[in-house]
């Protein structure tokens, strides 16, 4: 499997998996039009890999804001780690949040509560890009 | 234009869009909103001002009947954002036009939210959740029910009648 990479866009996260490394980062904001279409080939790429990858598993997430639609991709994702993590598969979800957005770690809290696979809140200072396009 | 504008100064209306909605423009319109509140309030605050407008544009943008083409006959849907200040609340009120029969679910569902408080929200968010887990929709349902999870204020609507086959839906979230 090779590396599957998702640029971001103003409403849609990066989205980045490594199946070498074992890593997945989806990162930013999170209100594409339509959530299913976007979130489809991370699915399956997940679901690829969680089949036939023995390596143990890592996901970073650093979303600013997730709309409902969004919301529930990320949930039917997190199931499937869930699923993969009572089979035994090594796994752990960082979930990273600016001190500033409460939204942010309210919503990682709540998803954490569902999930028995290790859930790290994390706080980190999140830089904002588009502050530094707007200046060029 | 004169009588307009006293109109929308006397209501304290910040920002108002009335037509076609589609994706790339909500996303330049969260960009407008988040600087304007940012004058008055708090980052975090015009944050959650940005995210409650997104779902209820995305909520005309998916679900209104109202359509408009485009020079390349692209269809669009079409409705009415409003962003304005009540004495110390902030409020978004959208409108765009429904089918008649979906009016009653509309109510239903808008009333029981009504009702709830911040606990019963969150169970009423979950159990919404989960039992559309199957597939990823549009998510409405979950939509209305976020909203007034984040507002934490009142929610008013009223449903206009247009004609036999359509109602206009308006929906007033305080912030």
């Amino acid at each position: 499997m090779e590396r599957l990479y998702i640029e971001a866009t103003k409403s849609s996260p990066r989205i980045e998996f490594d199946a070498g490394k074992g890593v997945l980062e989806i990162e930013g904001q999170s209100y594409p039009e339509n959530a299913r279409a976007f979130y489809k080939p991370v699915l399956q790429w997940v679901q690829d890999f969680l089949e036939f990858a023995e390596k143990p598993f890592e996901v970073n997430v650093r979303i600013i804001y997730l709309n409902t639609s969004s919301s529930k991709a990320m949930m039917i994702l997190f199931d499937m780690f869930e699923d993969a993590f009572q089979k035994g598969k090594k796994l752990s979800i960082n979930w990273y949040y600016d001190p500033e957005n409460d939204m942010a770690k309210e919503c990682g809290e709540e998803f954490c509560e569902d999930l028995s696979i290790p859930f790290n809140i994390i706080e980190e200072i999140i830089e904002d890009d588009e502050e530094y396009d707007e200046e060029s | 234009m004169y009588r307009f504008q006293e109109s929308l100064s006397r209501d304290n209306i910040i920002f108002c869009y009335s037509g076609p909605f589609w994706q790339e423009l909500i996303e330049e319109m969260c960009d407008i909103i988040q600087r304007k509140i940012e004058r008055e309030a708090s980052g975090m605050f015009a944050q959650k001002v940005v995210v409650i407008f997104i779902e209820q544009a995305q909520n005309i943008m998916n679900y209104s009947e109202e359509r408009q083409i485009d020079k390349d006959n692209k269809e669009f849907s079409k409705g009415t954002v409003l962003l304005g200040k009540q004495d110390d609340d902030f409020f978004i009120i959208s409108g765009n036009k429904i089918k008649k029969n979906q009016q009653e679910k509309l109510s239903v569902r808008l009333k029981r939210i009504q009702e709830l408080d911040h606990k019963g929200l969150r169970e009423y968010y979950k159990e919404t959740l989960t039992r559309d887990m199957s597939l990823i929709s549009r998510g409405a349902g979950l939509g209305l029910i976020d909203i007034a999870r984040k507002s934490g204020k009142t929610i008013d609507f009223t449903f206009d009648v247009i004609d036999s086959e359509y109602s206009y839906f308006t929906m007033k979230v305080s912030i």
